[in-house]
């Protein structure tokens, strides 16, 4: 039934080839996400400035610190966003009635939705987030954490960035369902932009909402990777959040396969 | 009058195809709400830790947002669709227009209303009432004329800027990459006080893109919020949606000639 991993591997890699092809086409578009990457940073750079001079002990860290880790949630917009994910793609294809030929295809779906998305990520990775990680650094005073902190960094990243895939493959098969995925993406993005801590510290949300953003699991996405990175969370504590972000990977792991076993019946049952 | 009879017409049907779809209706408006929601409660933490932003507290930026609500809902109803543009033009269905007895534009903009625009003029009525008790505001009638002048004006602004936007496409074919990230920074933009992010950029959204006088200059006047007295220029807001509604029509114009020349 299930080809030899060897395979499997290699058709990844085919997929992320692909996927390399399809985006360099789009270069005015990059352009234009740059200079968009670009005066996103350089507001919240002085939204920052202009918080820390009326109260500059409130967040408990720097003023460069702050702007480090806001400058670097605008920076990682570009792979971790939803609309980066494979969701838009799956009900795409949902909705033109062509997903029965990628169920079909001899590799698991899963699988080949991630080389897919990982694909397109690394090129995004590459093109966008590198460079204005760079021009952050001249420019708008972007700090460089320690050996241990950069290590973690990019651990916690890569957690975050299958943590997202994850979350949006799940919006992708409940798409399958609803035969809508435009209301979906849409709260789940409200909810993601709140409670991640893309644009807000989550430790200085007061009260009940600290609580339930730590909880739940979209701090993994931005906070987790960003606080390493400011050296916000280092040494045991470093350790912790990556455990979290461990945890979670198989819970969803665990629960998008189940929910895929349902939904695929279901696609069946209607008609496949 | 007979221009602004058929718009009427126009509506009356966009209305009536809406309304087919009640489900979409509440969902649509739910969802401003949320994102709403989200946005000002960003804000909130904010100004909850940190008491004020650039002087401006926690009312004032409430203010800030409804004004820029109160004008985006009025935008958003009627002109939400100039982003279709593109769309049109690219499947060819632009075309029907030019061959119609009535201006295209009229048939363009009468085309659609959107309803996701009336969450926003909600989301600012509230905001506007709670703001202005909190802060007891006590207007005369000219500054109450002032003020439904300025919300006015900057829908039309919003409707201009996003009207060039969408007439790039008939130079360009493709302009929606970079209108919508111009309305996401935009997003960004008006949710702050335009001083507190320099001088370069107050000036570039003061005299380039003039963003700044939708909610920015306006509330500056309304709130009494310029440190050394207001200045002649910061009462332009209107002027200033004459003047960019009189060169989005011109770039239209240019634009609708373009692409009929052009024998398609």
């Amino acid at each position: 039934m299930r080809a030899n991993k060897g395979v499997d591997l290699r058709t990844g890699a085919a997929f992320l080839r692909n996927e390399f092809y399809n985006i360099s086409i789009y270069r005015v578009s990059f352009w234009l996400n740059f200079i968009y990457t670009f005066l996103m940073m350089y507001s919240v750079g002085y939204v920052w400035r202009a918080l820390y001079t009326a109260n500059p002990s409130v967040t408990g860290v720097s003023l460069s610190q702050m702007i480090s880790y806001a400058v670097l949630g605008v920076a990682l917009e570009a792979i971790l966003h939803p609309r980066n994910g494979p969701q838009t793609y799956i009900m795409e294809q949902v909705r033109k009635g062509t997903i029965e030929m990628d169920l079909m295809k001899p590799i698991d779906f899963q699988f080949y939705m991630f080389a897919k998305n990982m694909g397109g990520l690394a090129v995004r990775f590459l093109f966008l987030v590198l460079p204005s990680l760079i021009a952050a650094y001249f420019l708008f005073s972007l700090e460089l954490p320690g050996v241990p902190a950069l290590f973690g960094f990019f651990c916690s990243l890569a957690c975050s960035v299958i943590i997202s895939f994850f979350m949006n493959f799940i919006l992708g098969l409940l798409s399958m369902i609803t035969m809508n995925i435009k209301n979906i993406n849409w709260g789940y993005n409200a909810v993601l932009r709140f409670f991640s801590g893309q644009m807000v510290p989550l430790w200085i949300f007061p009260g009940i909402l600290g609580t339930v953003s730590g909880i739940l699991p979209f701090r993994c996405i931005y906070a987790i990777p960003m606080s390493i990175y400011i050296g916000n969370d280092a040494g045991v504590d470093m350790l912790r959040v990556l455990g979290v972000q461990f945890v979670w990977i198989l819970l969803l792991w665990v629960f998008s396969r189940l929910l895929m076993k349902r939904v695929f019946a279901r696609v069946m049952i209607q008609g496949g | 009058m007979h221009n602004i009879r058929l718009y009427g017409q126009f509506l009356r049907v966009a209305v009536l195809g809406k309304v087919q779809y009640k489900a979409d209706f509440f969902v649509g408006i739910v969802s401003v709400l949320v994102l709403n929601a989200v946005n000002l409660s960003l804000i909130g933490i904010l100004v909850y830790n940190f008491n004020t932003l650039g002087n401006w507290n926690i009312w004032d930026l409430l203010f800030l947002y409804s004004f820029w609500m109160l004008s985006r809902g009025i935008y958003g109803v009627f002109f939400w669709h100039l982003s279709d543009l593109e769309e049109m033009i690219v499947s060819g269905t632009f075309d029907a227009y030019l061959v119609r007895p009535a201006s295209p534009f009229l048939q363009f903009i009468g085309k659609d209303i959107s309803y996701t625009g009336v969450g926003d003029f909600l989301v600012g009525l509230l905001g506007f009432f709670l703001a202005a008790a909190q802060m007891k505001l006590q207007w005369q009638l000219g500054r109450w004329i002032y003020f439904v002048i300025c919300v006015l004006s900057g829908a039309l602004i919003q409707m201009a800027v996003n009207w060039i936007g969408a007439s790039l496409c008939f130079w360009t074919t493709r302009s929606g990459a970079a209108v919508s990230i111009a309305e996401r920074f935009t997003v960004l933009m008006q949710q702050y006080p335009v001083n507190i992010f320099g001088k370069y950029f107050q000036i570039f959204v003061t005299c380039f893109l003039p963003v700044a006088f939708i909610n920015y200059y306006p509330s500056v006047v309304l709130l009494d919020k310029a440190a050394d007295g207001i200045r002649v220029w910061q009462y332009f807001a209107p002027l200033v949606s004459f003047l960019m509604l009189a060169i989005a029509a011109f770039v239209w114009r240019k634009g609708v000639k373009r692409y009929a020349g052009t024998g398609n």
